[in-house]
């Protein structure tokens, strides 16, 4: 009877030695596992956010009117940096100039947007949008003006600014 | 080594809660992947988008290539990357334009330009992909139609497959 009761004894001692084992194991496979789901949850949310800030940015820079300019390039400046921040800020009274001599009205939406690239810090992006330019050339009549643009993203203080838009011809 | 009942007792509870503990280590490990979702449009890694989307340009260069010399043969090649239910889809719309390359011997020299990630799950892939579509007829000089093209790619039994083609 008592090698009986020592026989169980020692055969909970290995069960219990295996499963700590078993747990040790498992602990680090989670830890592992929750590491690289951080990394990728925080790719995945870098896809959303420069997607977001790329389809403002674009349109943005598809809808300005000579009426609105001011207004118009003040909200493609907000989400740009670098020359492209600058361009629309030290430059603005040019081009409003330009824009209520010619009479340019432009109006579109973003159709698609996607991802080149993206890490940490740069990402680059398509848009394709579709959308109208008028101005005293077209006398005053809508044109179709379909864009396939690139854009540069960098990461400033945890917001995706646009540091270039580049017509893709 | 004791044989002592509390022992026992003590080693049976922790041997449980041994189990117990195993048990949410693999509920952690087999859980199940994220789902896309409105903030969420990529959800797997970029090695895989990567993939999916070269392949989706190339199989889109190889669709849209096509000359009056052997289109019936090139529609039969092109349909080979296709889901069965687009490769469908396809055959009839090449089918109905058929007449007018052979009357204008059109040839269509298609390139990518740039392509990217639009939504992206282990099931579906789209992407957006800049082609330049180079059209000649009759041995004419050819002319640059520049198109944005959304694909979508389906993992099927036979690898990843075109299932849709929109232009604009």
């Amino acid at each position: 009877m008592r090698e009986a009761r020592e026989g169980l004894s020692l055969a909970l001692w290995v069960l219990v030695g295996v499963l700590a084992v078993a747990c040790a194991v498992g602990g680090i496979q989670v830890a592992q596992a929750h590491d690289a789901r951080a990394r990728e949850s925080a790719q995945h949310a870098r896809y959303d956010a420069t997607l977001d800030a790329a389809t403002a940015e674009a349109t943005a820079f598809v809808n300005v009117s000579h009426e609105t300019a001011e207004d118009d390039l003040a909200r493609i400046a907000a989400g740009a940096t670098g020359p492209l921040k600058d361009r629309y800020t030290e430059d603005v009274r040019r081009i409003v100039r330009s824009l209520r001599r010619d009479q340019t009205a432009t109006a579109g939406e973003v159709v698609w947007a996607g991802v080149v690239r993206v890490d940490d810090a740069n990402a680059t992006v398509l848009v394709a949008t579709d959308g109208t330019r008028e101005d005293r050339r077209t006398q005053d009549e809508p044109e179709d003006r379909d864009l396939r643009l690139r854009l540069r993203l960098v990461e400033v203080d945890g917001a995706w600014l646009t540091s270039e838009i580049q017509v893709v011809d | 080594m004791s044989g002592s009942v509390p022992l026992r007792r003590v080693l049976l509870v922790l041997a449980v809660l041994l189990v117990g503990l195993l048990g949410v280590e693999a509920w952690y490990l087999l859980g199940g992947t994220p789902q896309p979702g409105a903030d969420r449009p990529v959800v797997v890694g970029d090695l895989v988008a990567r993939s999916v989307v070269d392949a989706a340009a190339q199989d889109l260069t190889q669709i849209t290539s096509t000359s009056y010399r052997n289109y019936d043969d090139q529609v039969a090649e092109a349909t080979t990357v296709m889901t069965p239910e687009f490769a469908a889809t396809y055959r009839a719309t090449a089918a109905s334009l058929a007449p007018t390359f052979q009357e204008r011997q059109r040839e269509i020299a298609a390139e990518v330009v740039s392509s990217a990630v639009v939504r992206a799950t282990d099931r579906q892939v789209q992407a957006l992909v800049y082609l330049d579509s180079f059209v000649s007829e009759q041995g004419g000089e050819p002319v640059r139609l520049p198109y944005r093209t959304l694909v979508t790619m389906t993992k099927t039994g036979h690898g990843w497959l075109v299932s849709n083609i929109e232009t604009r």
